[in-house]
């Protein structure tokens, strides 16, 4: 009897010790942790590491989650080439931690971002090809990493889909998206009260943006996606009810993250972070995306981007049916491939 | 004769009555439940031993109803496994209240506090300051655990004379300082309770109120 109950308690602890893999297979599973300053961040690693090319994505957010980002046309196209690894930042995700909120500052990300690319290196060879994707937040994320240091040797190419490197800049950029597409749609008398709310809003805070307006003008920017005539938002929850059984995701954790107040602080201290002033620094390849419905980080960003970095192959793209989280996924994904196949 | 039949049928009465309000004390058990989220499994082991009883008796027109208002305090060691997340090790003290009705069915509440560990869901790596990488063994965090619990269940020995408790119980458990917050996790737990006569007995305080 003892030992049926032995063997019972054997079975329950060692069911979650997973056997790594580091071999270089054409369909990678893997999950691995990083710890870095008191968090454990989960990075999943999925597709064909055998192409010692990978792509790692960096979420939006700040914390969002890694799990979004796996859609179907990734699988499909993206990790059939290449492999995806799929980065949960601190407090974001499935990561995990103790008492790290004093860790939760801009700095600190790029940090972390060093860290994975070095453990990646480490468990597929340091010949390991990287490239990096920062979508919305992920793009500061990016920056603070690229404009750091030697950072960028660690890695082949940048892209900067729908992605962040100045707070506030984005920010009048929002505001004055918002209140040009406004006006047009009042006057094409569709959805006027909600948009006579946005305009109003805008006009009466043309001046300079606090925290709170900020983040009043990333709700409405939201709002406005759901606005448009024949065009639906990428819906995260779809992503977490569909896949929270196959991908295991742990919801609570991911929601609890979201809600963090550490978050709340981060992003309340974001109102003064720049690399527009930095981007001179990164020399290596860059592709910068948008979507034409973007109001969360519109075009102009984008194009700032590409004319202040210093690197000698850069280019812009516009997806003109898009909104903030990549909707065309399949443009999206192609050209994710198709600039790992031009600087490879 | 008459006056002695009437004192023993009164006598024999009066036992049968009392034998009805007498408090039949529950026992320390042993608990084992299966105890999971959704798909993913886990188990809780424990003792509970209860310190106090207050028998609750209401007149009725059929009888006197009798309900017990159990205390317990219990330690538990529980585990599950979140594959790719953690699996999780923790000891649990919880203060229980059990409302044991006379037909077998019971309804309990029970917070708890504890310590809580968590092993890491997958290969955990550190990177130093000269970018050396390492791979960390048993890497996970320790956290203080809170958890709020409700359920029903059925105490066997009302009916068949067995000292068994089934029960079912929801909770939700809370890991913190958690990221600087909290993780709150939603489980249930499917269980027995054995409690045997000759095992760790108990004493626990009495009384009796009438309504």
């Amino acid at each position: 009897m003892h030992r049926f109950i032995l063997g019972f308690l054997m079975i329950f602890f060692f069911s979650n010790c997973q056997k790594e893999n580091n071999d270089l297979v054409a369909n990678a599973n893997e999950t691995i942790y990083v710890e870095s300053d008191n968090a454990a961040m989960r990075v999943n690693i999925r597709g064909n590491i055998a192409s010692k090319v990978v792509l790692l994505v960096v979420h939006g957010g700040p914390a969002g989650a890694g799990y979004f980002y796996r859609t179907d046309a990734s699988v499909a196209k993206l990790e059939k080439k290449y492999a995806a690894a799929y980065w949960d930042q601190r407090v974001a995700g499935a990561s995990q931690g103790g008492s790290n909120s004093a860790t939760v500052v801009m700095e600190q990300y790029g940090k972390d971002l060093k860290k994975v690319i070095q453990v990646l290196k480490h468990k597929y060879g340091q010949d390991l090809k990287v490239f990096l994707m920062g979508q919305s937040w992920g793009g500061m994320v990016c920056s603070q990493f690229m404009t750091e240091g030697n950072n960028q040797d660690m890695v082949v190419g940048w892209i900067h889909a729908n992605a962040v490197h100045n707070w506030k800049q984005n920010d009048v950029f929002s505001r004055n998206k918002l209140l040009t597409f406004g006006q047009q749609q009042i006057a094409l008398g569709k959805n006027v009260e909600k948009w006579t709310e946005i305009t109003d809003y805008c006009t009466a805070n043309a001046g300079d943006i606090t925290p709170e307006i900020s983040a009043q003008l990333n709700a409405f920017s939201f709002d406005a996606l759901n606005m448009i005539d024949g065009f639906t938002p990428f819906n995260e929850d779809e992503v977490i009810r569909e896949n929270l059984i196959s991908e295991k995701i742990p919801y609570t954790n991911a929601f609890l993250n979201l809600v963090n107040p550490a978050t709340g602080r981060l992003i309340s201290s974001l109102n003064s972070v720049e690399f527009s002033s930095k981007l001179f620094k990164v020399t290596k390849p860059v592709l910068a995306l948008s979507g034409g419905y973007d109001f969360v980080v519109p075009e102009e960003g984008a194009i700032d981007f590409i004319d202040k970095v210093g690197s000698a192959k850069k280019s812009r793209k516009l997806f003109p049916n898009s909104g903030h989280n990549l909707e065309e996924q399949d443009a999206y994904i192609d050209a994710f491939v198709q600039f790992i196949d031009d600087n490879i | 004769m008459q006056k002695f039949f009437v004192l023993f049928i009164g006598l024999i009465y009066g036992q049968v009555a009392f034998a009805q309000n007498a408090v039949v004390l529950p026992g320390t058990g042993l608990k084992a439940a299966y105890m999971g989220t959704l798909i993913y499994p886990g188990f809780k082991i424990g003792i509970e031993r209860p310190y106090k009883v207050i028998q609750v008796e209401k007149e009725k027109r059929r009888g006197t109803k009798i309900v017990l208002k159990e205390r317990y305090w219990t330690l538990n060691l529980g585990y599950y496994s979140h594959p790719t997340f953690h699996s999780h090790v923790y000891l649990l003290a919880e203060w229980q209240r059990r409302r044991q009705k006379s037909k077998g069915w019971f309804f309990e509440f029970t917070p708890g506090v504890g310590y809580s560990r968590t092993f890491l869901g997958g290969a955990t790596y550190t990177v130093n300051d000269n970018g050396d990488v390492s791979k960390k063994a048993l890497a996970g965090y320790n956290y203080v655990q809170f958890s709020l619990a409700g359920g029903i269940g059925y105490d066997f020995s009302k009916r068949l004379n067995a000292p068994i408790k089934a029960y079912f119980k929801p909770s939700l458990m809370i890991l913190t300082p958690y990221n600087s917050f909290i993780y709150a996790r939603p489980t249930a737990e499917l269980g027995v309770i054995y409690a045997p006569s000759f095992f760790y007995q108990s004493s626990p305080k009495v009384k009796i109120k009438k309504k």
